[in-house]
C-alpha cells in the first residue's frame, strides 16, 4: 500500500533502470489495452 | 534474466495472478452464462464470443473502478488524515501537503531528484500529483468503461425479455448501474479501513505493509 521511497541515485538523476522501465510500461499497456477493451466492447454491443 | 526476475518479482507475482485470474474469470464467467443461457432455451456462446461481449466487459471494468477509486482515495486521504498507530498513516501533526523543503522539491530537489521535481510551476505540480492523478485517471475511465459496457449488457437482458432499452444517460442512474457500483465500493471501503486499523495492533513479520513485530502499538507509519 504505501510506496517505498527510492533510494538517491547519484549525481547523474533519477535514471529509470531498463528493466523498471520495462514493468511500468507493461502495466501501463495492461491497463490502456483494458481500458480500450472496455469502451470498445460496450460501443460494439450498443 | 536472473536479476530481472529478482528485481521485479513483487510487480511480476502481480502481473502473472492478474492474468491467471482474469483468465479463470473468463471461463467460470462463459460456464456461468451458458448455464443460464441452456436454462432460458437459448444456444450456448463460445469462450471467445463470451470474452468480447459486453457482459465480461461489464464484470471486469465494475472491479477495476473500484480497485483504482480505493487507491485514488487511500492515497488523497492520507494527506490530510491520519490513524495514530497506524503504519498506513502519518504521524498526527504532519497532516497536509507538507513543505518544499520535506518533500525535496524546486531549490530543495537532491542529485538525485526526478527531472520534473527539481523543475517549477507547472512540471512540479503535476509531478508532484502524477501518482493520484494516473489512478483518478484510471478510475474515471474504468467507470466510463463500465457504463458503456453495462449499458449494452442491460439493454440485451431488456431486449432478450421484450422491455425496451435505455439510453446511456438513463443506465448511469439506474438501480443496475448503481448497484454494481456500491457493491465493490463497499468492499474496498471495508478492506481498506480494516487495513488501517489492525496493523496498528497486529504486525506481518517482515513485510513493509506492517510495522516491526516489536514496534509499539503507538508508532506511526514505520514500515517494518
Amino acid at each position: 500500500m504505501r510506496a517505498a521511497v527510492p533510494a538517491a541515485k547519484g549525481p547523474t538523476g533519477a535514471k529509470w533502470s531498463p528493466e523498471v522501465r520495462a514493468m511500468f510500461v507493461t502495466t501501463v499497456a495492461v491497463i490502456t489495452v483494458g481500458l480500450i477493451c472496455f469502451l470498445v466492447i460496450g460501443l460494439l454491443h450498443r | 534474466m536472473r536479476r530481472f526476475i529478482r528485481d521485479n518479482s513483487l510487480s511480476l507475482f502481480f502481473l502473472i495472478a492478474f492474468l491467471l485470474a482474469l483468465a479463470g474469470q473468463s471461463v467460470a464467467g462463459n460456464a456461468d452464462v451458458n448455464a443460464r443461457r441452456l436454462s432460458e432455451g437459448s444456444a450456448p456462446i463460445s469462450w471467445p464470443t463470451y470474452v468480447t461481449s459486453s457482459d465480461f466487459a461489464v464484470d471486469v471494468a465494475e472491479n477495476w473502478q473500484s480497485e483504482y477509486l480505493q487507491f485514488l482515495l487511500f492515497i488523497l486521504v492520507t494527506v490530510w488524515l491520519v490513524q495514530r498507530g497506524s503504519p498506513e498513516s502519518k504521524k498526527p501533526g504532519e497532516e497536509g501537503r507538507e513543505g518544499d523543503a520535506e518533500q525535496r522539491i524546486g531549490r530543495h530537489a537532491l542529485p538525485g531528484s526526478p527531472g520534473w521535481a527539481k523543475a517549477t510551476g507547472l512540471r512540479q505540480t503535476l509531478y508532484g500529483n502524477s501518482l493520484g492523478l494516473l489512478m483518478g485517471v484510471i478510475f474515471v475511465l474504468s467507470w466510463l468503461g463500465q457504463s458503456v459496457a453495462g449499458n449494452a449488457a442491460y439493454n440485451e437482458r431488456q431486449l432478450a425479455q421484450l422491455q425496451d432499452p435505455v439510453s446511456w444517460a438513463g443506465y448511469v442512474v439506474s438501480a443496475d448501474f448503481w448497484n454494481r457500483s456500491l457493491q465493490n465500493w463497499q468492499s474496498e471501503l471495508l478492506a481498506v479501513l480494516s487495513m488501517v486499523v489492525f496493523s496498528v495492533y497486529l504486525r506481518q513479520r517482515g513485510s513493509p505493509e506492517s510495522k516491526p513485530v516489536g514496534a509499539s502499538h503507538d508508532t506511526t507509519g514505520t514500515g517494518g
